[in-house]
């Protein structure tokens, strides 16, 4: 492969792989919130 | 009064099927192919711009859209939107956000059906012995149903849609997800390693795999400042990722009013970039080249990915021998069916979520109507296929209607209801810090890139829309019309309804009756 072919590749592939990682990381790690009661149905009759 | 009780399982599984819906046939048959054609290696710099520009601000809004509509008990786009604003023509603008699911699943099955057929194929041998020509013939005899085979396996992959579907959110979709994409992965990772790894003159090779690399990744700088390479670059973030379609918005309201969107929509995005650029660039080119060389493989480009990854790469998979070439095919054909139906199963959520939440439907009604639907309007794709319908079809459903609607989106989002409410929707419950440039790129960067990919598109639209030469085509253009026009109709009669059964559309409604 030719030096600049090589550098561009490296370079993407470098960055798309640590980005999806660190994020990948992130959610995988994050502790889950508090459950709530899930979604607030505007028309629920108890809706305030 | 609504049945709609679906919820994600886990975050993992939201995350897995959010980028399944974004990681489809496009990132192994269209990436490589697009960068191929506008300037290898630096078509990568326009495509990356993109995707930070107009991909990550358009993930966040339809995110937050999805999770603000979610609250409100919205799940489909009509009434999302139609709870941002209180205007009443918004909701009609929504109809894209369910038009565009059923008419690319009508398609997209159809294409899925092929990668189930084509694995199966590549299992009992069917390819086993045949030339190059050979194996073009069976595809070409395929697509002009020359036997009931694929209307068979078509309707296997419409079966096992519905199904699943049937099955809701967490015991069907999720499922899927958590099985189809590390599988996807891992036989993507697989084929990645052989096809990089190929050396010339092994398994009549006729030059390295890594020529192959050298040839997409080589940038041809000459090429940075043309208008037509940053029009494909944006083309392919805006299929890639699945924005503008209203998938992304229903998926999202089924998130919990806290829950954080900012990682997920993050994660998600950009585990697609890592299918498409990663595993995208190092499977279908380096595989072709290494056994046909650079020459006739950019002649093969020129008609698009579909040829490579169907008629040429079952060929190319016999020269590694009778057992390689079994599991290649089936992890390649394997993959793009993962690929495809962890998408389909998206298109088809919106609809579902709609007759839920507006006609009180149940989720089994609504999978399989959905499934009945979808078999109606794709029967045209699949028995003119040779008369174009299927390419008319992705023009307006899967190019067109995306520009449209991710447009006048990012316009509601930034301008009408407001980087104001928009941030803090964005930002609540979020578990990383979002950068505070993202208001500006929302309110003015991507709606102007937006309007530029729509501009330039204005004359290919209008010839396209003014094309009478064929009947077929112009029949399947009238059903698609009709189809907007028919859910148009229904997204009325809901609104209507609700009027009539004093439901709410949204925190406008409740002020002004409270007023009242």
């Amino acid at each position: 492969m030719n030096t600049t072919a090589l550098i561009m590749m490296i370079t993407s592939l470098s960055v798309v792989t640590l980005v999806t990682a660190y994020y990948f990381y992130h959610a995988f790690t994050t502790p889950p919130k508090p459950i709530d009661d899930g979604h607030q149905d505007i028309n629920r009759p108890d809706f305030t | 009064m609504t049945q709609n009780k679906e919820a994600w399982g886990s975050r993992i599984g939201l995350i897995l099927a959010m980028a399944g819906n974004a990681v489809g046939l496009g990132n192994f048959l269209r990436f490589p192919v697009q960068a191929v054609q506008n300037g290898g290696g630096s078509f990568i710099i326009p495509y990356l711009i993109c995707f930070l520009l107009m991909g990550i601000p358009l993930l966040y809004v339809e995110w937050a859209m999805g999770r603000f509509g979610g609250k409100h008990g919205h799940h489909s786009t009509p009434f999302i939107l139609g709870s941002m604003d209180k205007r009443k023509f918004w909701k009609y603008i929504g109809v894209f956000g369910i038009f565009t699911n059923l008419a690319v699943a009508a398609y997209y099955c159809y294409l899925e059906s092929w990668t189930l057929s084509w694995a199966y194929h590549s299992v009992v041998g069917t390819f086993a012995g045949k030339s190059q020509d050979e194996v073009s013939a069976i595809f070409g005899n395929y697509v002009s149903l020359s036997s009931a085979e694929p209307i068979i396996f078509w309707v296997i992959c419409l079966l096992m849609n519905t199904y699943i579907l049937s099955k809701g959110l967490s015991g069907g979709v999720e499922k899927v997800a958590k099985i189809g994409m590390p599988l996807l992965i891992l036989f993507g990772v697989f084929l990645a390693i052989k096809g990089v790894t190929l050396h010339a003159g092994e398994d009549g090779a006729v030059n390295d795999g890594t020529m192959g690399l050298n040839f997409l990744w080589t940038p041809d700088f000459s090429t940075i400042w043309s208008a037509k390479v940053w029009l494909a670059a944006a083309g392919q973030i805006f299929f890639t990722l699945s924005v503008g379609m209203g998938s992304i918005q229903c998926y999202a309201s089924y998130v919990k009013p806290k829950d954080d969107i900012a990682l997920n929509a993050m994660s998600a995005g950009w585990m697609n970039e890592f299918v498409e650029v990663v595993l995208g660039s190092c499977i279908i080119i380096p595989i072709s080249i290494g056994y046909l060389g650079i020459d006739k493989v950019v002649e093969m480009t020129k008609t698009g990915g579909l040829g490579l990854g169907f008629k040429t790469l079952p060929y190319l998979f016999q020269q590694w021998g009778s057992t390689m070439s079994v599991i290649a095919g089936l992890m390649w054909f394997g993959l793009l069916f993962f690929a495809g139906i962890t998408s389909s199963l998206a298109m088809g959520t919106p609809c579902m979520g709609f007759m839920q939440d507006e006609y009180g439907w149940s989720r089994e009604k609504s999978a399989w109507s959905f499934g009945a639907v979808v078999l109606i309007l794709g029967l045209p794709t699949v028995l003119f296929f040779n008369l174009g319908v299927f390419d008319e079809y992705d023009y307006w459903a899967g190019t067109v209607s995306l520009v449209i609607f991710a447009l006048i989106e990012i316009i509601l989002f930034g301008w009408v209801f407001g980087m104001e409410k928009g941030w803090l929707e964005i930002t609540d419950g979020a578990d990383i810090k979002v950068p505070r440039i993202m208001i500006y790129l929302i309110k003015f960067v991507t709606p102007i890139l937006l309007g530029f990919v729509f501009f330039m598109s204005l004359d290919e639209i209008i010839t396209k829309a003014t094309d009478f030469s064929s009947t077929p085509v112009v029949l399947s253009r009238l059903l698609l019309l009709g189809l907007w026009i028919g859910i148009a109709l229904l997204v009325r009669n809901a609104y209507y309804k609700r009027i009539r059964e004093g439901r709410f559309l949204n925190m406008d409604d409740i002020k002004s009756k409270n007023k009242k």
